[in-house]
């Protein structure tokens, strides 16, 4: 691991991708153990069995109106703390592909997508990568709030 | 919410778990001696005589699987808001814990109007709270919508 690595970037969809703060990973689950949840929306469908915990399950392409990854086998789980009583909680994120960690500096800063108005409820900020912009995502307003709301 | 779960039955089909207030349950009818009598399987909507209902797939209804296992045992008569209704399951019983949590939904994948708002963990297996008075007027608003299309 390079020490100046600070973010960890994962395809969401073909080609594009989202990230998250290293710090916020806490693992990364081969074959996940999930659980549907009836009427649940198709971006959060299943809760996922984790460490005796249930934690919701997310993927991301639907929330914003893209396609999903054919295959999503693996499992983000990520940790933040809720803004409603600084408790730490727990997520998963659907993933098809291996993540990978990135360095992310304030240069890099851009405008979000303009592909969805979810982005600007879900994420906290932008960076460009090559001809990318990459929405850095906000876990607390992704878990914590009903996204069927804004998406 | 994080309060106990006691009073409710386990009712079991098609791979799915649902908790249900004991007390919003009339009867319990065996599907052979339905059928014996003659009325029709589950996958088409039934009508049993007594006490008089129609009779749902839930699995339908609540899109937990894309096919109906027909194999279905028992219909389990409830009532709501002065209603009767029956729904097919596979298994009735009492929770095999004492006391356990209920949880509610994460808030993201919570939506008003749902049935399902909460859960109980019981190891590996998650159950999942119906409310049955909710669940009445579901399946009410999805078969109007149904007759308005047709």
């Amino acid at each position: 691991m390079n020490s100046r690595h600070n973010a960890v970037l994962f395809e969401f969809t073909s080609g594009r991708h989202a990230a998250i703060g290293l710090h916020e990973v806490a693992e990364l689950i081969m074959s996940p153990n999930l659980v549907r949840v009836p009427l649940a929306p198709n971006y959060c469908h299943s809760l996922c069995i984790w460490q005796g915990r249930a934690i919701p399950f997310m993927e991301l392409a639907p929330l914003i109106g893209q396609r999903s990854l054919e295959k999503i086998s693996l499992a983000l789980v990520v940790t933040y703390f809720a803004r409603s009583n600084g408790k730490q909680r727990w997520g998963a994120l659907g993933l098809s592909a291996h993540f990978r960690m990135v360095s992310v500096g304030d240069d890099a800063a851009c405008l979000l997508p303009q592909d969805s108005s979810a982005w600007i409820s879900i994420a906290h900020s932008c960076f460009q990568l090559a001809d990318e912009n990459v929405p850095i995502l906000n876990l607390d307003a992704l878990f914590e709030q009903r996204l069927a709301l804004v998406s | 919410m994080n309060t106990t779960a006691t009073g409710y039955a386990l009712i079991c089909f098609d791979g799915l778990s649902l908790l249900i207030d004991q007390h919003t349950i009339v009867c319990l009818n065996n599907m052979a001696m339905l059928q014996s009598e003659g009325h029709e399987e589950k996958n088409s909507e039934t009508i049993i005589e007594e006490p008089a209902c129609k009779v749902h797939s839930l699995t339908a209804h609540l899109t937990v699987a894309e096919k109906i296992n027909t194999r279905c045992r028992y219909i389990v008569v409830l009532q709501a808001d002065g209603h009767h209704f029956g729904i097919t399951v596979d298994s009735v019983q009492s929770l095999p814990t004492q006391n356990p949590i209920l949880h509610s939904l994460p808030t993201c994948m919570s939506i008003s109007g749902s049935p399902i708002q909460a859960y109980v963990q019981i190891k590996e297996t998650i159950a999942f709270c119906c409310d049955v008075g909710t669940l009445w007027c579901y399946i009410n608003s999805l078969e109007r919508r149904h007759e308005f299309k047709t």
